[in-house]
């Protein structure tokens, strides 16, 4: 595993195509997995559920975590992200509809490192990542470790 | 024709007269002739005698004559004195007196004073300013007067001194009732004038070339400053604007002759505008003067734009917050499709913009602008429904350094433009800072916007207390719009502008508005165009830091 992964949690097809495509054009991680409801975003994270038997240490260099998901919201797997001692340091950046939701301070509050307004784009992306401090993600195929 | 009896005495003596010289002349001639000296001595003793009778009796008739005329005069003198209600008299040099009308005589409470002197006709003038009148007109020979009460009368007494030849001719008349009316007329003004005075209307009253007569305190409060109002025209003190409407409309009431009362819009201070109900009346009829008398309605006006477009805001609290929560809960749901739209015509545009021809090109960004307005449409409205919904968290904040955090944020992202900015200090207010903040962002934005076409932009605010009321003024020197589309414009989504020329949704005073209503404020907007636009707010229980 000497490259960086990304999770993304995204459910609207149409969002998470958008990011792909803006992230893999400027070839942002090696890999992005996409988890398509909050349910199935824990279950990877925690290798639960679909995900049974994946190595829970095993973790993303940052969640891109969209809030509105069907069964379980966005705000809940922050909260379970958090609560968990494996993942309570993992850089979770949300993915939110209007720069100025009030999701986004709850968010905060929550526990999430940054956020970044739909759809994604590249600069936006950038600042996000140094905020966070893995301004390595930007590197192309730097070397992880 | 008859005969009077003066032609018959007349001809009868003559008839007499002649026979008699006819019988007696031939008769005194034959005696003269015969020359007896005894006839001719006894001659001249009855020619003595006869012209002694006959000067007697002219004497006689000329006194008699004399002494007619005289009564007829003094008899005219004192018809005329009596008829007039003054009293009248005339003293000798001694202050004897030596004429007194009969009004005179009944001052005095003797049946007449003639001969008497008038300190004793009149002994309650002594030791008065009625003495010294007519001491003073008597000794220094010019006419004196005085109005006084009347020692022992109760009366208000106008006395006159009047030099004459022969010593002082004096009036006198009792006056109680012209004084009394007068003073009655000075109370009543002076009851009228401190009425005025503390009515807070303001009033005024022009001549019939627009120039003001007289203004009330009301008008200095509302109006006036330091300028005193009268004298100067109605086009000096309001404007072109304010001339015609207080003006042209005159017309109607100089024709009717009845008041008319319309709603105005009338300049106040510099660069402000009130709305008030104004009244116009004749006054005087010649020369014919007009009375005005305006009354702030600014805030009637508001609450009627308000209760016309939101219905009753305390009924309707509870369908506002639904509608808001729907709006929120759409708003997010509406964002998805536009993302694809935004996102998918950019990303055919970077692979496959290669393949459009100029229209194709053309088409695609046609699609992405509708779909980046939409959204923006969309942020109005979350913004409008979160600021609908947000608790209110009210604490101390200062507005100027709000102002001054957004103009330096603006000014940062326009490094070229130059905007003067005049803020105050500071400017404590009890409210929600979040919701100031974007109130006040909103309001700025707009000033900063709508003065960008000038060289000498100019962003103030300022604080007016003068309606006993705390309220802050933001204003600029922009392109200002018409007032006659004022009231659309705190709506959601109402522009004045085309998009071409400045960008805007039109969702930043509804916001403004929104904010402002949730302090329990009023916020007013006033423009002229190619002036510049002020924005006018208060907030309930604002308080001045």
């Amino acid at each position: 595993m000497g490259e960086s992964m990304l999770l993304l949690v995204e459910d609207n097809p149409s969002d998470e195509e958008l990011t792909l495509r803006s992230l893999r054009k400027h070839n942002i991680a090696n890999e992005i997995v996409v988890a398509r409801d909050g349910v199935e975003a824990c279950d990877y994270l925690f290798g639960e559920g679909a995900y049974e038997g994946r190595d829970p240490a095993d973790l993303p260099d940052v969640v891109l975590l969209d809030l509105k998901l069907p069964r379980m919201s966005g705000l809940e797997v922050l909260q379970r992200i958090r609560a968990d001692e494996r993942t309570r340091t993992l850089p979770v950046v949300v993915l939110t509809s209007s720069s100025q939701d009030e999701d986004i301070i709850t968010s905060y509050k929550l526990g999430a490192n940054s956020y970044i307004r739909k759809p994604v784009r590249f600069a936006d992306f950038s600042e996000a990542v140094r905020q966070l401090g893995v301004y390595w993600m930007l590197i192309n195929e730097a070397p992880r470790r | 024709m008859r005969a009077s009896r003066r032609a018959v005495i007349v001809a009868f003596v003559y008839l007499v007269f002649g026979v008699t010289w006819i019988v007696f002349s031939d008769l005194i001639a034959q005696r003269i002739a015969a020359g007896d000296p005894g006839f001719f001595e006894m001659l001249q003793t009855w020619k003595g005698l006869a012209f002694v009778v006959a000067s007697t009796l002219v004497i006689f008739a000329f006194v008699t004559w004399y002494d007619t005329h005289d009564q007829e005069r003094a008899r005219r003198l004192d018809t005329v004195f009596a008829s007039t209600s003054d009293a009248f008299a005339i003293l000798d040099r001694e202050w004897r007196v030596r004429y007194a009308n009969s009004k005179a005589n009944l001052f005095s409470g003797t049946a007449d004073i003639v001969g008497m002197s008038v300190w004793e006709a009149f002994p309650e003038m002594v030791g008065t300013q009625f003495e010294v009148a007519y001491r003073q007109a008597m000794d220094e020979r010019f006419e004196t007067r005085v109005i006084d009460r009347l020692p022992g009368f109760g009366v208000w007494f106008e006395a006159r001194g009047v030099p004459i030849p022969e010593g002082l001719a004096i009036f006198g008349r009792d006056v109680t009732t012209q004084v009394e009316a007068e003073r009655a007329r000075a109370q009543a003004e002076l009851r009228f004038q401190r009425f005025l005075d503390h009515n807070p209307m303001a009033a005024w009253v022009t001549d019939d070339e627009a120039r003001v007569l007289w203004a009330s305190a009301g008008y200095q409060r509302e109006f006036g400053g330091a300028v005193d109002p009268v004298g100067r025209s109605l086009r000096d003190l309001f404007g072109d604007s304010g001339h015609d409407a207080l003006w042209t409309s005159l017309a109607t009431v100089r024709e009717t002759g009845q008041p008319l009362v319309s709603a105005e819009r009338l300049r106040r201070g510099e660069g402000e505008q009130g709305q008030y109900l104004v009244h116009r009346f004749p006054v005087d009829d010649e020369p014919p003067s007009w009375g005005f008398v305006a009354i702030d309605i600014a805030r009637e006006v508001a609450a009627e734009a308000h209760a016309g477009r939101f219905g009753d805001e305390v009924g309707a609290a509870q369908l506002q917050e639904e509608m808001d929560a729907m709006v929120h809960a759409v708003s997010h749901d509406l964002r998805a499709p536009l993302r694809a739209l935004t996102g998918f015509s950019e990303a055919l545009q970077e692979e496959y913009g290669d393949a459009f021809d100029a229209d194709g090109t053309r088409y695609l960004g046609r699609v992405y602008d509708a779909a980046v307005t939409m959204n923006r449409l969309i942020d109005g409205l979350l913004e409008l429904s979160r600021v609908g919904r947000a608790p209110l968290a009210i604490g101390p904040v200062d507005l100027a350094a709000l102002a001054r955090d957004h103009v330096a944020r603006l000014a940062r992202a326009a490094p070229g433009r130059i905007v003067t900015v005049d803020l105050p200090e500071s400017l404590m207010v009890d409210a929600d800072p979040g919701l100031m903040r974007q109130a006040l962002g909103h309001l700025i934005d707009n000033a900063w916007k709508f003065s960008s076409g000038r060289a000498d932009a100019r962003i103030t605010m300022s604080v007016d207390a003068s309606d006993g009321e705390l309220a802050v003024l933001l204003s600029d020197n922009g392109v200002g719009f018409d007032m006659a589309h004022a009231g659309r414009l705190f709506a959601p989504f109402q522009r004045l502008h085309g998009v071409q020329e400045f960008d805007g949704v039109g969702i930043g005073l509804a916001v403004v508005r929104r904010i402002i209503r949730r302090h329990r404020g009023r916020v007013g907007i006033d423009s002229r165009l190619g002036e510049g636009t002020t924005v006018r707010f208060t907030l309930g229980g604002m308080r001045n830091g």
